[in-house]
């Protein structure tokens, strides 16, 4: 079948021949029909990306095309109404969420509510995702709407989003799609290195993370002790460049056709409380959330009116506190949801997160006191800095356990199991050889993830010294890492491109003998 | 984008590309067929007078250092294990890329067997028959062509299809059965970085850094030496005169062979060297025997001089009746020396130039003195094992025996 040959996931060979054609006519259609076109080129890339991308379930562009053409639709007859018909600018916003979020809710949340499972369209929340956030900025009358069907179509199905996200604000972002953009050396060379960087964290160390993470969350396996620990290390390290580095690619890979997208991931293992996590996790999500979910829901009669009587039960402080709670309980509710339809999603991405906040906030003046009071412990240390980072990876962990887990009996059986014997000596005695990798992987797996800690760290740098937090630092004034070996000479930056490309191409898990390696958050 | 900088991106993908094959080269798995041609591209241009194309017994039974010494003869082994008849063809140009021998001698073992009946059991072994030759030449159009005779597509998909079925029948992990399906993928045979690379590890190494550039010289030039002891178990059926016709798929592809020999007006000799012959394989071999004589080529089936090589089928065989030992390989080479000169120095279609002069072959003189010395030590190995009863022992046997 022309799909299995030809199958294109975001790291596949075919993929990059694809992109290879798609760059090179995206540059050169516009030379001939005086700087116009671009934006065509992509749409039908993007068609072809999604036909090819959908293992022969060729129907499912269908879904895409469908929300894109409701959008369109609906925003037009939008457009033919007053701004005081609230009413019927009502119903059409209903009409918009109904059609768009049915879908979602039927594909994804079916096996919530029924514990059956139809496998949802490709890319199906994030292009829901982006077309909903569009249609709202219109309604609230802060994005512009496009005219065009065919404009309206691209916004929902642009190829680099539509598998994995970022999940854009268009009025932002969108403009840059219908913009003409000339073949430009740093964007070019920058969106290349951003990808082979993405290939790197997806393929050099994810794969292999899959491999140890497999074996011990597999639903048979009887590991106990640092076992769970390490698994569960070694997901949140799996979905972190699994996820990232498949963003890098796609911010890459927008970057070299001249499309600036938005970060979704700044070095969130680095938070110190898990709303700063979430801040640099999956940015993108939380801020649609907020925009589209949490502020409209602090401002419904429902929460308005839950607000007033928790303030005359509980005073003005914490009765607010407590509405924005229960509002909180539902945006982390469907963060969950988002996530998938399953209870290990909703409690391990959603509703655990929520606890921690919620928890954190409340204890927080009680910890402050015994820290700062009783045990005179300085809590703008470093020390206290590094702890809160270690505290926050350690819950987003006990999040990421729930979150791989098959079932929440599965999730509770391996977290009574990762207490259940104190077995350190594995990290030394050669258990870990029985995990899937050999010697050479496990030496490959470990010094890739110095890399990655070692660019987070500077990355990190960069941004403190940003932010005005430090300075003296050797990365001020550059804005990024690309920037600042770019600086260097062009023997010293080929060695570090060169040693990147062969890194890839040598070490990356792929081809014949290889699972290939599937974006996990395709499927979200 | 400034002049310079297009230059710039030009520069670093050119070199990108440029590397890509040749760390290929040095990635590709170790294996005597790896030697043997990258030894063959090592040999200096025009100098081989005649190049053997065929499967495994080649290498173990055609001493060329021997031929070299005595003869004065250049011969160069690009044989690979069951290599499938389809291959001879793009064997011969990517030999003509380098060399203009006077000779092509084919070894014609695997041409009475389906070419199915190959596919198949090399789908066990990941392709690796047919890698073999795909993967040991270097890059170019004739690469190409050879894969995209010897990969069919089709063949892959029809085996995914089954393959999916029995998955969705059993619900069951298809880990293995993924392997399979991208082993018979085309792009993985064009790009075979796509299967090497997990051989990282092997990069420390010497043997496979010097393949950089594909071009090193082997060391008995081709010849694969073995002092283990593996008397024929089976009858051979050398006598058996009826005529059987090959497979029709093996007849098209001698066929295109032969084409191919006049197109380049090359000579050639096919032969079939000892090994214990089943009835039905005798008499296709009868068959090609006639296919090619009556196509005005030599047909040499060692197998009809047994007795006149002085082979010895309880001794000279390493495995049980396919492969010669170097005591087996010896007593061939002698007699296919006289063979030769017969038949070909003396009528002048080969060894117009005695290359046992000149500088330009050092390489040669040194294989010679090698096999000297690998035959004293083999004779003595294999006369010890037969005296201690220390004979080769099968797979199944052994398998077998366990069960027992």
């Amino acid at each position: 079948m022309l799909y299995e040959r030809f199958f294109m996931g975001i790291t596949s060979f075919y993929f990059l021949c694809f992109f290879a054609l798609v760059l090179i006519a995206y540059y050169t259609i516009p030379l001939l029909f005086k700087k116009r076109g671009q934006w065509v080129v992509l749409l039908f890339a993007s068609i072809i990306f999604y036909l090819f991308s959908v293992n022969g379930n060729y129907v499912q562009i269908v879904f895409p095309l469908a929300a894109s053409f409701t959008t369109w639709g609906l925003l037009k007859l939008l457009a033919g109404t007053e701004e005081k018909e609230l009413l019927k600018r009502r119903l059409i916003l209903v009409a918009e969420l109904v059609v768009l979020l049915g879908i979602l809710i039927v594909f994804k949340f079916y096996k919530f509510i029924t514990g059956g499972g139809i496998k949802p369209p490709t890319g199906l929340s994030f292009y829901t995702f982006i077309l909903l956030g569009y249609f709202i900025e219109v309604y609230n009358g802060i994005g512009v709407r496009r005219d065009s069907l065919l404009e309206t179509t691209l916004i929902g199905v642009f190829f680099p989003l539509v598998v994995q996200g970022p999940i854009i604000k268009t009025r932002e972002h969108s403009g840059q799609l219908f913009e003409y953009h000339k073949a430009d050396f740093k964007n070019l060379t920058f969106g290349a290195q951003r990808m082979l960087w993405g290939f790197f964290k997806m393929l050099v160390i994810s794969q292999r993370l899959r491999t140890v993470v497999d074996k011990i969350y597999a639903i048979d396996a009887e590991y106990t002790g640092a076992y769970i620990w390490l698994g569960t290390v070694c997901f949140a390290f799996e979905l972190y460049t699994n996820f990232s580095g498949g963003i890098d690619i796609v911010i890459g890979l927008s970057e070299m056709l001249g499309i600036i997208l938005p970060e979704n991931f700044t070095t969130p293992f680095f938070a110190k409380n898990i709303s700063e996590y979430w801040r640099r996790w999956h940015a993108t999500l939380g801020i649609w959330m907020k925009d589209n979910v949490f502020y409209p829901l602090l401002r419904t009669k429902m929460i308005m009116g839950l607000g007033k009587t928790l303030k005359k039960v509980f005073g003005k402080k914490k009765g607010k506190q407590l509405t924005t709670y229960v509002a909180m309980f539902i945006l982390w509710f469907s963060v969950g949801l988002w996530h998938g339809g399953e209870a290990t999603f909703v409690i391990g991405s959603g509703l655990l997160h929520w606890a921690y906040i919620v928890l954190g906030e409340v204890t927080l003046p009680f910890f402050t006191w015994i820290f700062e009071k009783k045990m005179h412990i300085n809590l703008q240390s470093k020390f206290a800095n590094g702890f809160r980072v270690v505290r926050t990876f350690f819950f987003v962990c006990i999040g990421d356990l729930f979150f791989r887990s098959k079932s929440i009996p599965h999730a509770l059986g391996l977290l009574k199991r990762s207490v259940s014997t104190f077995n350190p000596q594995i990290f030394v005695d050669g258990s870990l050889l029985n995990l899937g990798l050999s010697i050479y992987e496990w030496g490959v797996l470990l010094v890739s993830l110095a890399v990655l800690i070692t660019v987070s760290t500077i990355q990190y740098r960069m941004e403190l010294s940003r932010d005005g937090k430090i300075t003296g630092s050797r990365f001020e004034g550059y804005s990024n890492l690309r920037e600042y070996i770019a600086s260097k000479k062009l023997v010293v930056r080929w060695i570090v491109y060169f040693a990147l490309f062969f890194t890839v191409l040598l070490l990356a898990e792929y081809g014949p003998g290889f699972n290939p390696a599937d974006s996990i958050y395709d499927d979200f | 984008m400034s002049k310079k900088q297009i230059f710039k991106i030009i520069i670093f993908i050119v070199a990108v590309m440029w590397l890509i094959p040749h760390i290929t080269y040095c990635i590709r798995t170790p294996s005597d067929a790896k030697d043997r041609f990258v030894g063959f591209y090592a040999e200096k241009k025009n100098t081989i007078d005649a190049v053997i194309i065929g499967s495994s017994p080649v290498p173990y039974c055609i001493a060329t250092p021997r031929i070299y010494g005595d003869m004065g003869i250049t011969m160069y082994p690009l044989s690979t294990n069951m290599q499938r008849p389809v291959a001879a063809k793009y064997l011969v140009e990517e030999a003509l890329k380098t060399q203009d021998p006077d000779l092509f001698i084919f070894e014609m073992k695997m041409w009475q067997a389906e070419d199915e009946q190959l596919i198949n059991a090399d789908k066990d072994k990941h392709m690796g028959h047919t890698r073999e030759v795909t993967d040991n030449m270097k890059y170019s159009l004739n690469r190409i062509r050879a894969i995209n005779a010897m990969v069919d597509e089709d063949y892959a998909d029809d085996a995914e299809d089954s393959e999916n079925d029995e998955d969705d029948a059993e619900n069951a992990e298809s880990d293995d059965d993924g392997k399979v399906n991208e082993d018979m993928k085309r792009i993985n045979f064009y790009f075979d970085i796509f299967k090497y690379h997990s051989n990282w590890k092997t990069l420390v190494m010497w043997s496979q850094l010097r393949t950089f550039f594909y071009e090193y010289p082997d060391d008995l030039k081709g010849f694969t030496s073995s002092d283990e002891v593996g008397p024929a178990e089976k009858e051979n059926c050398h006598n058996a005169t009826d005529v059987v016709k090959m497979p029709a798929e093996q007849e098209e592809y001698l066929a295109d062979l032969i084409s191919c020999l006049n197109k380049h007006n090359k000579d050639a000799l096919f032969i079939i060297t000892p090994f214990t012959v089943s009835e039905e394989e005798q008499k296709k071999i009868n068959y090609i025997r006639d296919y090619v004589t009556e196509r005005g080529y030599n047909f040499l089936d060692m197998n009809q001089h047994l007795d006149e090589i002085g082979f010895d089928e309880a001794t000279d065989y390493k495995d049980g009746g396919t492969h010669t030992n170097i005591v087996g390989a010896d007593k061939v080479t002698v007699w296919f020396e006289d063979y030769l000169s017969e038949n070909y120095v003396k009528t002048g279609k080969l060894g117009k130039h005695d290359r046992r002069h000149g500088r330009n072959y050092n390489s040669w003189k040194k294989s010679y003195d090698l096999w000297m010395e690998e035959l004293s030590l083999g004779e003595d190995k294999i006369r010890e094992r037969i005296a201690n009863g220390d004979y080769w022992k099968s797979e199944v046997n052994d398998e077998n025996e366990e069960a027992e």
